[in-house]
């Protein structure tokens, strides 16, 4: 089994320690000591100035400065404020603000307290997804708990402040993960992004100020403010000073949830803590960011991991989805994976992304059926490159980042499917075949048993053949045979 | 419960729930077997695990072992998993626990002080 | 003061403006397609969607757009570099690649916001090709008809709808490539509450919306030898039609028009202006039946089929306020198929009544049961708005503004200056007191004609009239959002008058939604209006009651205003709709 040492948990502290339904497990892990102790210890602009100096980034996916944030909401002047907390983790593969609500939810609640009390706010709300119930159950219970004890509710402690929230129910929508249309959708509005500026911390929720941060990044609050900003910026780096979580996905051996100082080489992650590709496979590259991200290969697996170095490489950190793919993983299919993902989830709102990323869909359909281009390639270089530059939201603005860090790293892929009609990792059905090797085959047949439409005849104990025309290529013969007889090509 | 009206009735009711009533600290002087409780580790079967756990204590008679639902441990890929932490010991974790692996962390580890030889995770994570 | 600098010149610019307004106070010019600001009636579309006007921003890692973005101290912007008009290129390109291309057959051909910006941007290919959005026209309504093949989701519609009008009926649906403006559950239009105002179409940059099309039922009455076809002409149209040929905007053609419509085979061409006279009888008579039987205060205005239906759906609880007349060309219409129709000793039957109107509602309005008394069958046939009549025209052949000025047909083609101001804001209820001040000051010998403080452009107005030495608390509002305010107050009690105009178009009916499109230059409005008032002035005479016509007509046919034969013919009842 692995080593687990390269792990330095703070967002997940509590994960898999305390029972996340029981409020007396977390106070005595010195649960809501940073709330006391931001409360009657230090002033707002204190506890600002604390989460600016630790040097905190959004974890959801940009890295902006959580503590710029926190000031810019504390700066507005308004009658009233809010805290949001981004629960709507949506990019295929991530499960990490899940997994801090299943098992650690009042490290949030605790969170917004100290941010309403740092911005001046007394309404939080947390946007969760419904499809998270187990999650749902557990803010709920987490809430209630801690009203009960005066932790959340009027009067907190006796310190005179109160800080109240509610649970709002996300209908699955994946823009609506973008802060200004997370708003819209809690106002009861279509889930569409607003036009920035007026950012949130000026003109948020209906119109009033309000901080936005998400899941993990409420999960390091705590921390920061009982343990000072100092204690914090030991770990990670100078530019993104802390931990990261990472849900790990993939062909990997160990997947699951990995929690590593910033800086951390992503080999580490891969080889170390996810215990190498499955099945003796050859890493071939990375997938981080979701569908705003893009792929990293091998040759940059000790790149050190964080915001910067990640953009750099064509990708970025997302909330913390990392799929690892192997040899037999078609680097055309995995954009087109991505791009059908945010094609369907656009809001239709500006003209790029409603119809660039159809139109880019389109060609990569095209790519992967044989049916591709020479001037695909440019198309899609130019057209991602204008949706990026042009498209509203950052939905838009990064959904074309899948093909273009495919193109940079797996161009000669592309150019296999486009000139040659071949798919080297064999993964698209359309320039694939299967075929039954006459002189390994024993007339077993369990291919023709197996295969779903019923195209492969042959008397028992007689070679078995396969009917390409009606061969669906879905590759249940290929997986079932005993004798390695079918061959793909 | 009552409202916990000032910073020093926190510290104490943290103090007191530290002494009585926590199932986390070697202190308490308790068996705690955690058991992996999140979405992942539901899919995977800790419900029944859980059950079979309770079940096998309560057959078997052993005393001062409390179950308790966690969070997820992280490592998805081995659920569902137990974690046993007993007074002044260190926690031993079981990952791939299967119903028969549950009745035995009961009849040889805990009843025995035996840990098992199978399905052990050696997990180092540091939480500063 | 903000300083910024735009191509490279500079220039200091008032906090809050955008770079799109900064650049045309330089003479720069940024092609935009969404981007609309009426801000005199608060029809402002600043919603970013089309990311057309995309411009360069010093420091900016992403090209911003320019009808949104508000200027920053030393801003250095390009509006015309390599990237910025590739990528606006790109853009159009893309809503080029899910647009029908049958411009040469399009409602909007020649006339098209988007087949403009591609003709500027000079595209010559569409590089980007894949199959299109397919969506159901629909055709429910009578008045308006919605093609989403031809959206470019401006939105236009919806701000207009939604904030302006406060009507609410469109909305985003769907998701992707598959968004659409749609109703409530995808009702037909004809099942919510649209109040068919147009307002839509006349922001509408291309043919997604467009009004209901009735030209070639009109040709066919005209060519049957067994009818006798009238047109009638509302005031609004002859200030606008001339804009359809060329003349400048505010030009008065009526003489034309007359002309235009006989040569197009009409058999009489009759005004809607002599019924705005009638209504004007009935109306004020209505409002001093009230006053002096302490009857429902305030009276509101009911010449507009628009905010008729806004009320039935939106303000169930006050249908008794509004007036019982019937809009004009239904008053028209009713005595035309009696009164005109024994005069000329032609069966009723075979009268086809045409409406040229400034607006679409009117179509609907026509189809209401209500207005079709047995004696009469409907009281107008046909409704085609002044844009299709600018096409008839040109169908027709006839070169428009050669045409010599010919005067409407007798008996009813009279009208007074009070009728003509029927077409914009505020003139219904000045030309309702210009006959009651006559009739209730009967002593004065020249009393007031000109009710100056009842004029404006305000969105809601409220004036008080002195009439012998009895007080009118006077209110007006323009567009429907206005009247929303305004019958909020009065449903809650908190506002008191004796009478109230309302009409449903922004400006009145010299904005209406079938009056040639005003390429977003709210000062067209005003020059309509300004070309009534002109009208209005250069008529012998100027109050409703003096109009000969119409004394005729109540002595030879109804008797009484407000009598027993002009309630039958001439009022009508509302009813509660849905709003939904």
């Amino acid at each position: 089994m692995s080593s687990m040492t390269s792990q330095v948990r703070i967002a997940l502290r509590n994960c898999g320690v305390i029972d996340p339904e029981n409020i007396k497990d977390y106070i005595a892990t010195d649960g809501y000591d940073a709330l006391a102790k931001a409360l009657f210890t230090m002033t707002p602009d204190e506890v600002v100035e604390t989460v600016k100096k630790s040097g905190l980034r959004g974890r959801g996916g940009a890295g902006f400065p959580t503590g710029v944030k926190w000031e810019t909401a504390r700066r507005s002047e308004s009658d009233i404020k809010y805290v949001l907390c981004n629960a709507d983790e949506g990019d295929p593969g991530a499960f990490m603000d899940r997994s801090v609500l299943e098992g650690d939810p009042h490290c949030v609640l605790e969170a917004m307290a100290i941010c309403g009390y740092a911005i001046g706010a007394n309404q939080g709300v947390i946007y969760v997804r419904a499809e998270y119930p187990l999650a749902v159950k557990r803010l709920q219970i987490a809430i209630e708990q801690a009203s009960e004890l005066g932790l959340l509710g009027d009067n907190i402690l006796g310190s005179g402040f109160s800080f109240n929230l509610k649970l709002y129910f996300g209908a699955g929508a994946f823009v609506c993960g973008e802060e200004t249309s997370l708003m819209n959708s809690v106002q009861g509005g279509r889930g569409e992004p607003r036009l920035k500026p007026p950012f949130p911390a000026v003109k948020g929720l209906w119109d009033k100020p309000t901080n936005i941060n998400n899941v993990e990044t409420y999960a390091n609050v705590a921390q920061i403010i009982r343990r000072g900003w100092e204690w914090f910026r030991q770990f990670g780096t100078e530019k993104s000073p802390g931990t990261k979580v990472f849900a790990l996905a993939g062909k990997v051996n160990n997947v699951g949830l990995v929690e590593v100082p910033m800086g951390t080489p992503l080999r580490t992650i891969v080889e170390d803590i996810g215990g190498g590709i499955r099945n003796n496979k050859k890493f071939k590259a990375a997938q981080t960011g979701g569908p705003s991200g893009g792929c990293i290969p091998a040759e940059h697996l000790d790149t050190p991991i964080e915001y910067e170095s990640l953009i750099g490489l064509g990708s970025m950190m997302g909330s913390g989805g990392m799929i690892v793919l192997d040899e037999d993983d078609c680097m055309v299919g995995i954009s087109k994976f991505y791009l059908t993902f945010t094609a369907e989830e656009s809001c239709g709102k500006c003209t790029p992304c409603r119809i660039g990323n159809m139109r880019l869909l389109e060609i990569l359909d095209r790519i992967t059926e044989g049916n591709g281009e020479e001037k695909d390639l440019d198309v899609l270089e130019n057209l991602g490159n204008t949706i990026k530059d042009t498209a509203l939201c950052g939905l838009g603005q990064s959904s074309p980042n899948p093909i273009i860090s495919t193109l940079r790293y797996f161009r000669k892929e592309y150019e296999e499917h486009i000139f040659n009609k071949r798919c080297p990792a064999g993964s698209c059905s359309k320039l694939i075949g299967y075929k039954i090797l006459p002189e390994k085959c024993t007339g077993c047949t369990v291919c023709a048993r197996n295969c779903p439409v019923s195209c492969i005849s042959g008397e028992r104990k007689q070679v078995h053949v396969i009917d390409q025309e009606r061969c669906t290529k879905c590759g249940v013969c290929f997986s079932k045979c005993p004798f390695k007889a079918i061959i793909r090509g | 419960m009552d409202k916990i009206g000032s910073w020093d009735e926190l510290k104490r009711f943290r103090e007191d729930t530290r002494k009585e009533t926590s199932l986390l600290t070697p202190d308490s002087g308790k068996t705690i077997l955690a058991v992996g409780e999140a979405t992942c580790g539901i899919a995977a079967g800790a419900k029944k695990i859980a059950e079979v756990l309770q079940d096998e204590i309560e057959k078997r008679d052993v005393k001062n072992v409390y179950i308790i639902a966690t969070g997820c441990f992280g490592y998805c890929y081995a659920e569902p998993m137990v974690e046993v932490r007993e007074p002044g010991k260190k926690s031993v974790y079981y990952g791939y626990v299967t119903e028969d692996t549950a009745r035995e962390i009961v009849s040889e580890h805990l009843m025995q002080g035996k840990p098992l030889t199978q399905n052990i995770l050696n997990l180092e994570v540091r939480i500063p | 003061m903000v300083e910024l600098t735009i191509n490279n010149l500079k220039k200091s610019v008032p906090e809050g403006t955008t770079i799109l307004e900064a650049a045309r106070s330089l003479g720069i010019h940024i092609p935009t397609l969404c981007h609309l600001d009426l801000h005199d009636i608060k029809m402002v579309n600043q919603v970013g969607t089309c990311r057309v006007c995309m411009v360069e921003v010093e420091g900016r890692r992403n090209l911003l757009p320019s009808c949104s973005t508000t200027v920053a101290p030393g801003m250095v912007i390009h509006t015309n570099t390599n990237r910025a008009i590739r990528a606006r290129r790109t853009i159009v390109e893309l809503l080029l690649s899910n647009h029908p291309s049958d411009c040469l057959i399009c409602e909007r051909n020649q006339n098209c916001e988007l087949q403009s910006l591609a003709a500027e941007l000079g595209i010559r290919e569409i590089r980007y090709q894949g199959p299109r959005l397919r969506a159901e026209k629909d055709t429910s309504s009578y008045s308006i008809v919605r093609n989403a093949e031809k959206c470019v989701l401006c939105r236009r519609c919806e701000t207009m709808c939604n904030e302006v009008q406060t009507v609410g009926v469109y909305s985003a649906l769907h998701r992707g490539f598959d968004t659409v403006i749609g109703t409530a559950f995808d009702k037909p239009m004809l099942d919510t509450a649209c109040t068919f105002c147009g307002q839509c179409v006349s922001v509408c940059p291309t043919a997604a919306l467009t009004e209901t099309n009735d030209s070639a039922k009109v040709w066919e009455a005209i060519s049957d030898p067994n009818k006798l076809v009238i047109a009638q002409t509302a005031p609004a149209v002859r200030v606008a039609l001339g804009e359809a040929f060329g003349l400048p905007v505010g030009t008065r053609i009526t003489g034309k028009m007359v002309a235009a419509l006989r040569r197009m085979g009409f058999d009489k061409v009759m005004d809607t202006d002599f019924a705005a006279d009638l209504t004007i009888m009935e109306e004020a008579s209505e409002l001093i039946h009230r006053i002096q039987h302490n009857g429902r205060l305030p009276i509101l205005t009911s010449c507009c089929p628009a905010w008729v239906k806004f009320i039935e759906h939106q303000f169930p609880s006050l249908l008794d306020i509004p007036s019982t007349c019937k809009s004009p060309h239904e008053m028209f219409g009713a005595i035309a198929k009696t009164y005109l129709a024994e005069k000329l000793g032609v069966d009723p039957e075979k009268i086809v009544v045409v409406s040229i109107m400034p607006c679409l509602a009117k179509k609907f309005e026509a189809k209401r049961e209500e207005l079709s008394g047995k004696e009469v069958g409907t009281n107008v046939d046909y409704v085609i708005s002044t844009r299709e009549l600018a096409r008839m025209i040109r169908e027709a052949g006839i070169n428009f503004t050669y045409l010599p000025d010919e005067d409407f047909d007798d008996m009813m083609g009279e009208s007074t200056g009070a009728s003509v101001i029927f077409g914009t804001t505020g003139g219904v209820i000045e030309a309702a007191i210009r006959t009651a001040a006559a009739w209730l000051d009967k002593d004065n010998p020249s009393p007031q004609i000109d009710f100056k403080s009842l004029r404006g452009i305000e969105g809601i107005r409220e004036a008080e009239v002195e009439i012998a030495g009895m007080k009118l608390s006077i209110a007006i509002a323009h567009g429907l959002g206005n009247a929303r305010k305004l019958l909020t107050e009065i449903r809650d009690g908190k506002a008191q008058y004796h009478a109230i105009e309302i009409m449903a178009c922004p400006s009145g009916c010299v904005g209406g939604g079938g009056q040639p499109y005003h390429g977003n230059n709210i000062e067209v409005l005003k020059k309509r209006a300004g070309a009534l008032y002109a009208e209005d002035e250069s008529k012998p005479l100027r109050r409703s009651h003096e109009n000969p016509q119409i004394h005729k007509l109540y002595e030879e046919f109804l008797g009484e205003p407000y009598g027993d034969l002009a309630h039958e013919l001439l009022h009508t009842h509302y009813h509660e709709r849905d709003i939904l």
